[in-house]
């Protein structure tokens, strides 16, 4: 039984420009998807205690009224902590988000949250470690908490370093997802905005990318 | 005639590398690149096809147009002459690694197709094509690598030139093993019932029926781990309920795409895989 008629040379070539309307540039780029996670939106976003590398204890509960931003941070994926110009610490991205969130909130509270203990097989100890050497070395200033267990990421269903979530004053989650379009859109400055001005958050999700979260 | 002017940049392998740990291993020597054209001339109006081809290293993959769950889509850019124009680039189906939500990718070998068409007059000697490859390579860790094509085609005054034999077969091998578009299979029905994706079709052969999704803004499988139905009597009936968030698409148009892959047991008789596009209409569900 033959199913459907195969593609000729001569027709996939056709069907091909059709669909993309003659562009002249590359075209597919990572957009959105869903979420899955077991943080939700419109819900209190999960409650965590983690210390950090300086050995500072951080409870979500601690930044009540304030909005707070959380990022899944790896020191070694490309995107996230890694070298070259793809990593959003090497490249003044998150400097340049910073910046803007400071103008538009000066409470915000900006963490990294690392939970590569199992990507990287390593002990949180070491782990912490390694991110205090890396902080100091890039010149990152905020905080990283230590997700020695992966407990964390897996209560917000991080997937991805980075992987954004944004939090209200109330400890209610209103966005997570892509830190930006890779472009000129960073969804996480569009979100504190919105909260700031008592709007709606759009997006509210936007399809995380970066390097997988692996939980133990 | 001159021969087709293919570069294709080999890269040293990286399992020279014993002992070191996977991110200090080089992005760029675990992916091996090259693109060759399935025309050894161009000649006005002609069609024909860029074949994009990247190897990678054992364990290691890179990923399909919608990463999933974690990973980073492999992107092409291409610089064509004036008047050259290029259709969607065609990707095979690919490998699913599983998770809470899985990833979508190739390990081995992939090649990827683009179409491309000249215009009805071409100026100089040769027609210089530069492709930009760069690729997110994931094993344990992660590892970005970008590398740079340059194709110089020769200029042909007539149309239709035979393809390079050696090129032809590896366009030929590889687009048989590209998805087909809806279009082509009247058999398959595939719609929406409300918030509900529902495909339908035959599957002689096939143990299960995989949907794998696009990534498409603001709508999205509700279960992405759980995208597959069995096939009964030769049959399958795959419902995926779906998100619909209208806030999420970016400005895009709400639409729910992806392909429908059958799962054959060892030894039995391929068939084929459907990808299609589909408007979610406003206001649905």
């Amino acid at each position: 039984m033959r199913i459907c008629k195969p593609f000729l040379a001569a027709a996939i070539a056709a069907a091909g420009l059709l669909g993309a309307g003659l562009a002249t540039t590359s075209g597919i780029a990572a957009t959105s998807e869903t979420a899955n996670a077991t943080a939700e939106i419109g819900k209190a976003a999960p409650a965590f205690t983690l210390t950090d590398t300086d050995g500072k204890t951080h409870s979500l509960s601690d930044f009540k009224g304030k909005i707070v931003v959380l990022e899944w941070f790896c020191p070694t994926c490309p995107y996230s902590g890694g070298r070259g110009k793809n990593s959003i610490h090497n490249n003044g991205s998150v400097k340049s988000l910073a910046k803007d969130l400071k103008e538009v909130d000066p409470d915000v509270v900006y963490i990294l949250v690392d939970s590569s203990t199992a990507k990287m097989r390593v002990t949180p100890e070491e782990l912490s470690k390694r991110d205090a050497e890396l902080k100091k070395k890039i010149d990152i200033a905020a905080p990283i908490l230590i997700d020695g267990d992966t407990s964390v990421a897996r209560a917000y269903g991080a997937k991805t370093t980075p992987h954004m979530f944004v939090i209200d004053g109330e400890g209610v989650l209103r966005y997570h997802g892509a830190f930006s379009d890779r472009q000129k859109t960073n969804y996480v400055l569009g979100a504190v905005k919105a909260i700031k001005s008592g709007e709606s958050v759009e997006p509210t999700y936007v399809k995380q990318w970066g390097c997988g979260v692996r939980y133990k | 005639m001159p021969s087709v002017i293919a570069l294709a940049a080999l890269a040293v392998p990286a399992t020279a590398a014993q002992g070191q740990a996977d991110h200090e291993l080089d992005g760029e020597a675990l992916v091996r690149t090259s693109v060759v054209a399935g025309v050894d001339a161009v000649g006005p109006d002609d069609r024909f096809e860029l074949a994009i081809r990247f190897r990678m290293e054992p364990e290691w993959h890179i990923y399909w147009r919608n990463a999933g769950g974690s990973g980073m889509p492999t992107e092409i850019d291409l610089t064509l002459p004036e008047g050259f124009g290029r259709g969607e680039t065609l990707w095979p189906v690919p490998k699913v690694f599983p998770g809470s939500e899985p990833s979508y990718g190739y390990d081995g070998e992939v090649v990827l197709l683009i179409p491309i068409t000249a215009p009805a007059t071409l100026a100089g000697d040769t027609v210089p094509i530069t492709v930009d490859l760069s690729w997110l390579v994931c094993r344990k860790s992660c590892l970005f690598g970008a590398r740079e094509h340059v194709l110089e085609l020769p200029v042909s005054t007539r149309s239709g030139e035979t393809p390079e034999a050696e090129h032809a077969e590896l366009i030929s091998t590889w687009r048989d093993r590209m998805p087909l578009p809806l279009e082509r299979c009247p058999e398959f029905r595939i719609r929406l019932d409300g918030d509900r994706l529902v495909a339908e079709g035959p599957a002689p052969g096939a143990r299960s029926v995989r949907f794998i999704p696009e990534s498409t803004p603001g709508v999205t499988p509700r279960r992405l781990d759980a995208l597959e139905a069995p096939v009964v009597d030769g049959r399958f009936r795959l419902v995926v309920p779906l998100d619909v968030e209208p806030a999420n698409a970016l400005g895009e148009p709400l639409r729910v795409a992806g392909l429908i892959v059958p799962r054959t047991t060892p030894g039995a008789k391929g068939l084929p895989s459907v990808t299609f596009r589909l408007p979610v209409p406003t206001g649905s569900p």
